[in-house]
């Protein structure tokens, strides 16, 4: 065999790992693991929370910085930028009139956002995650069991999950199926942070079944939508296809 | 004279591989047919439609006993029978191939060994000792640390430049010792009786005929 051959038996090697991982059951029983899914589910949502506080507090020490040093490079009076209601008064002594504000509300700064260095934004990722059953699925063992997927997307032209229609997500779910001849199907679409996401199957079915209001429930016919389970900043849509 | 009825231990233990590995093998097509890209409902069915072409060769395999389960895994062995089910249909398709892992597979795997299920046990075992190799776990292997790392970035596609940074070396450095790499570990298969290059031979040609 050359290098090439053996190159090639070496990505399949790879390959491979990635055919067992699919494999692997990532199903979990909608209702005899209730709590731990509420658990998780609460665990990650302090924890995102946690993320957005210190991202929040990043972003205004950086505004504050960027600031006090423009107003301590140009003598020009300077309204700052804030976030808390909190005023900042510069300690550089200008040669003109300087303005002082208290109690600002949140606002950009606008007089010096030209001057400004341009601050990083926190990206939007969408995130697609889809829940699969058979009739008897995904597997004879465990009938009330889902099958999870879930899948980075690029729906074109930056359009976020709010800009989608219905049919796109279930176009979509159709390809990333991990169980033969789906009878029942739930897509959430999610757009926001990277941060806020689901990390892992089971975040992703915690929220999923949060979202579907299945707690208590393996049945999505019962189930009550409840916008109260997704992290903050993240968009969702749900939609549901069936035989 | 040898029954056709199937034996309904191997189809019980049939039905249990494939309730175990189903979804990786639709997930595996669904990949390939898409290219990891656009998604549509034709592309759903192609997909169902070579994972079922799979099982098929799978079954006959087993049935014939070309599969030796002590050479490789169940899982190493569909997918071996995936990924040629996966190149067959490429070159039936006339179009090129968007595989990825392997772009250069019809010199690789001719048609007539592509149609050999044979060549799908060989291709598993191929696989087998080389993820051992990779991961440490073949003793008799002679590969250290610094081989390891080179094996698992080729793996992941690494550039030699990539490699280069991983070793801390010269990336004229990496390259003589991938190539080095590359030919101990082709010499270790033949060692092991696995050398896919002769059966690719033996394919091309033909046996003499009896007289």
């Amino acid at each position: 065999m050359n290098e090439q051959e053996i190159e090639q038996l070496l990505k399949m090697s790879r390959e491979l790992e990635q055919f067992e991982r699919d494999c692997e059951p990532r199903v979990v029983a909608g209702d005899d693991r209730t709590a731990i899914l509420l658990n998780n589910l609460a665990v990650a949502r302090a924890k995102s929370a946690a993320r957005m506080r210190w991202a929040s507090v990043a972003i205004a020490a950086c505004l504050v910085i960027a600031v006090i040093a423009k107003m301590q490079s140009t003598p020009t009076p300077i309204v700052a930028p804030v976030t808390d209601n909190v005023a900042i008064e510069s300690t550089h002594q200008p040669t003109t009139e300087v303005q002082v504000v208290q109690s600002l509300p949140v606002v950009p700064a606008v007089s010096v956002t030209e001057e400004v260095p341009e601050l990083k934004t926190i990206p939007n990722v969408q995130v697609v995650v889809a829940l699969y059953r058979t009739d008897s699925s995904p597997t004879e063992r465990c009938p009330e069991c889902w099958c999870v997927a879930r899948w980075s997307a690029d729906w074109g032209e930056g359009r976020s999950v709010n800009e989608l229609q219905d049919h796109e997500l279930v176009d979509d779910s159709m390809m990333h199926s991990c169980v033969i001849d789906p009878k029942h199907v739930v897509v959430i679409g999610l757009s926001g942070p990277a941060s806020s996401m689901p990390k892992n199957d089971q975040q992703a079915l915690d929220m999923s079944l949060c979202l579907m209001g299945l707690q208590g429930s393996a049945s999505p016919q019962a189930s009550v939508e409840n916008p109260n389970c997704t992290p903050v900043g993240l968009d969702y849509c749900l939609t549901t296809w069936g035989k | 004279m040898k029954q056709n009825q199937p034996d309904p231990a191997n189809e019980s233990a049939l039905a249990e591989l494939h309730e175990r590995f189903a979804p990786g093998l639709l997930r595996f097509f669904q990949r390939k047919v898409s290219g990891g890209g656009v998604s549509s409902q034709t592309y759903g069915d192609r997909a169902d439609e070579l994972a079922q072409r799979t099982w098929i060769e799978f079954w006959k395999a087993l049935q014939s006993g070309s599969y030796d389960p002590t050479r490789a895994k169940h899982s190493t062995f569909l997918y071996a029978v995936a990924s040629i089910i996966w190149l067959r249909s490429v070159r039936e398709e006339g179009r090129n191939s968007r595989i990825g892992v392997l772009p250069d597979s019809d010199e690789w795997l001719p048609a007539s060994q592509a149609d050999d299920p044979s060549h799908a046990a060989d291709l598993a075992s191929a696989i087998e000792v080389i993820r051992r190799v990779v991961a440490g776990a073949e003793p008799t292997a002679p590969f250290g640390d610094d081989d390891r790392v080179i094996l698992c970035a080729v793996a992941d596609d690494c550039s030699e430049r990539e490699i280069a940074a991983k070793l801390g070396v010269s990336p004229s450095t990496a390259h003589e010792r991938k190539r080095a790499v590359l030919a101990r570990i082709a010499d270790f298969l033949r060692g092991k009786g696995i050398d896919l290059s002769q059966n690719r031979r033996a394919q091309e040609i033909p046996p003499a005929k009896n007289q």
